[in-house]
């Protein structure tokens, strides 16, 4: 009994250690955080109207070295050519998701932020790194300062550059959601060769049944890398490919295109073909697009 | 047992005692975040007040390993308006810029501006690039100056207030007019009136070397409207050196008792000295002559090959820094129409027997005045061999070489073993 009296007393004790408090500090009111308002250029306003608001995206041209990845050297976007991105991003990523799957979906998937900068990552293997995907959040967008005049006008270039490179990473980010089915990594389990991919030609990739050389980097960017070639280039590319991968990687080619297709369709409910139209039909109108200036 | 309840019990005691220390005044008057942005603030106001704008000598390359530029920058409402020397120095580019908080207050240049980011662009093959930096930490600010470190490669520059009263085009002229100045880059050290040593400059990488006993200085250097400013000062005989000042007439730099004059060797002829005709000695008795003239680009030289009563036309390029003149490979115009793809001068060893690529192997005539005459010699371009010949292959319809009954090569014509030029006109 007397050992519980003690526990008593301890247990009083430990709680009134925990309560006491020196309680005459004040509060003084003023906030360290400043409430002033933010000053928005007319860029600012219109990702504040066409980003943040629908979608809760920060879309960031002003590099912040902190948020891109320490393996490479960036320069930040021009202004000017960030402006003309960012209305391509949402008519070539946004919309076709929000049309097609639908506004809830992009809402709720698509990264919170956005990063682009001015060049791509330049890596020791000599070959360019185009865009991340981290956390299921981040996405960064590369090689803003080439979107010159003629490559606004090809649509080939355009597609290599950032198109595919939208819709690469953000499988990423879907992947990084909900991840896809183990037995995908399975079909070349033997043909990944991490960092050595640059030394083959998409040519060769495409007879190994890859799309391109960089899906032989590994299977996670080997799903991507299916799904962006197939959602950006038109059925005759499409064509193209199987007929450069022949009878052995065209079978292969199939075989994982049939597992994106069902990816997108039990964890997103997203027809992969509908997305395909319209994604493709919206590359034909890019010329349409008022770049020059924000409405 | 009551022993350990006793002295847990102890412990417990000693933790609810303890004190409310009431002398905990804070050595600053405001919380850490407010002071960040006060000096956020204040460094603004401080870039802002040079209503003309700052002088920045920039150094590119980890531990100051590269070359050294001047930026001239003006910041006005949350804008950098920028020229240098770094691409075109007759090009203006404005852009926002920010005082960030990182770590300390940093100004960063985080929107592209083509006259400031090239310094740090890498590209393709070269991950690193010259090693710049875009965002700075600030060290120390005030009106007279202010004092960045690069925050990736960590060189430490400084910002000066460019004069109220200077004019920021006519300022890159001087640089643009020094660096012209400069372009021989061999230099006699003088000191009082002793000649010490040779320094050398180069350019190209914007750094000067030079060796005096057994001190070696490879320092970057920066071209200003006036001369040169050093990355890091020489000591020659227990003084200090970083400031000079170029003199045009006299082709040197200045600083206290030390001068750099420009070392002209003899070999070192201007680009008006090679126009006129010269006569070519190769292995072939025929007499081939080059008429040489100043070409429409600067530091090239539009050449007249006058051979088997053909003219050809080339190309030649003057190097300012030597003074010599040099031969490249190069498509040529056939102006009898014989060949319908015309001819491409490929650079050849006789000696070896082979004909080298287009496009990689040239060489240079260079003035000797002991014999009178431009000697003939490799560049160095191809590793492992020496151009000493020129042939004229001839093209056919489909763009390829034409082949004889053997198979080899036509030639429309042969420059084999090219020795020396003489002037003759």
């Amino acid at each position: 009994m007397k050992k519980y009296l003690y526990l008593a007393v301890i247990a009083l004790a430990c709680s009134g250690a925990l309560v006491s408090s020196c309680n005459d500090d004040k509060l003084t009111g003023d906030s360290i955080f400043t409430t002033k308002e933010q000053k928005r250029n007319p860029f600012d306003q219109w990702l504040y109207k066409n980003y943040t608001m629908p979608y809760n995206v920060d879309f960031q041209y002003r590099l912040k070295t902190e948020e891109t990845d320490k393996s490479y050297n960036f320069v930040p976007a021009d202004s000017a050519k960030a402006a003309k991105l960012a209305i391509i991003t949402k008519f070539m990523w946004f919309d076709p998701y929000a049309q097609i799957v639908g506004l809830d979906f992009i809402k709720e998937n698509a990264p919170r932020i956005i990063i682009t900068v001015g060049i791509p990552g330049y890596t020791r293997h000599n070959s360019e790194v185009l865009g991340s995907a981290e956390g299921g959040y981040k996405v960064t967008l590369t090689k803003v300062n080439a979107l010159t005049a003629d490559v606004l006008k090809d649509y080939s270039s355009m597609t290599t550059f950032y198109f595919h490179t939208m819709h690469h990473e953000f499988m990423h980010i879907l992947n990084q959601k909900k991840p896809y089915d183990e037995s995908y990594d399975n079909i070349s389990r033997a043909d990944y060769l991490s960092g050595n991919w640059t030394t083959w030609s998409d040519r060769q990739a495409q007879k190994q049944g890859f799309v391109s050389a960089y899906s032989m980097e590994n299977p996670a960017e080997d799903f991507a890398e299916m799904y962006a070639k197939y959602v950006t280039r038109t059925p005759q590319e499409w064509n193209d490919i199987l007929t450069v991968a022949g009878t052995k990687g065209k079978s292969i080619i199939n075989r994982k295109l049939k597992m994106v297709r069902d990816y997108m369709k039990t964890a997103w409910d997203a027809d992969i073909d509908l997305l395909r139209n319209d994604i493709l039909r919206r590359g034909g109108k890019i010329e349409t697009l008022n770049l020059e200036s924000f409405e | 047992m009551k022993k350990a309840y006793f002295l847990f019990f102890a412990v417990v005691m000693a933790l609810a005692m303890q004190s409310c220390l009431h002398d905990n005044d804070t050595t600053f008057d405001l919380p850490a975040a407010q002071r960040i942005d006060k000096s956020v603030e204040d460094y603004t106001q401080i870039l802002e007040s040079a209503d003309n704008g700052w002088v920045l000598q920039y150094y590119a390359g980890k531990n100051y390993s590269y070359g050294g530029y001047t930026l001239l920058l003006k910041f006005k409402n949350g804008h950098v308006t920028a020229m240098g020397d770094v691409l075109d120095p007759e090009e203006q580019a404005t852009s926002e810029y920010a005082v960030v908080k990182d770590q300390g207050p940093m100004l960063s240049f985080n929107v592209y501006n083509k006259v400031i980011h090239p310094l740090a662009e890498p590209w393709l093959g070269n991950p690193d690039g010259v090693q710049g930096d875009y965002e700075f930490s600030i060290l120390n600010a005030n009106a007279d100056s202010v004092v960045l470190q690069g925050r990736k490669w960590k060189n430490k520059m400084v910002l000066t207030p460019m004069p109220k009263e200077a004019s920021w085009e006519e300022y890159m002229l001087g640089i643009i007019n020094v660096k012209a100045g400069m372009e021989v880059t061999t230099y006699n050290v003088i000191q009082g009136n002793d000649t010490l040593t040779q320094a050398s400059f180069d350019p190209s990488i914007r750094r000067l070397t030079l060796k005096l006993g057994q001190t070696t200085w490879d320092v970057p250097y920066c071209t200003t409207a006036t001369g040169i400013v050093l990355g890091q000062p020489i000591t020659i005989g227990n003084k200090q050196y970083s400031n000079f000042v170029w003199d045009e007439n006299e082709k040197s730099l200045t600083d206290n008792n030390l001068k750099l004059v420009q070392f002209v060797p003899k070999s070192h002829k201007s680009l008006d000295f090679w126009v006129g005709e010269w006569t070519l000695k190769t292995s072939i008795r025929r007499r081939i002559t080059l008429t040489l003239e100043q070409g429409s680009a600067q530091n090239t030289l539009n050449g007249k090959l006058h051979i088997n009563n053909v003219t050809y036309e080339l190309q030649l390029t003057y190097d300012p820094a030597t003074g010599r003149i040099e031969l490249p490979g190069q498509p040529v115009i056939d102006p009898t129409y014989k060949y319908p793809a015309g001819i491409v001068l490929i650079p050849a060893s006789q000696q070896e027997n082979k004909l080298f690529g287009e496009g990689k192997g040239s060489m240079y005539f260079t003035w000797n005045e002991d014999t009178e005459r431009a000697d003939a010699e490799d560049s160095g371009q191809i590793s492992g061999h020496a151009v000493d010949s020129f042939f004229g292959v001839a093209y056919g319809e489909d763009l390829q070489p034409i082949l004889n009954a053997e198979g080899g090569y036509v030639f429309a014509f042969t420059l084999p073993k090219i020795q020396y030029m003489t002037k003759t006109k």
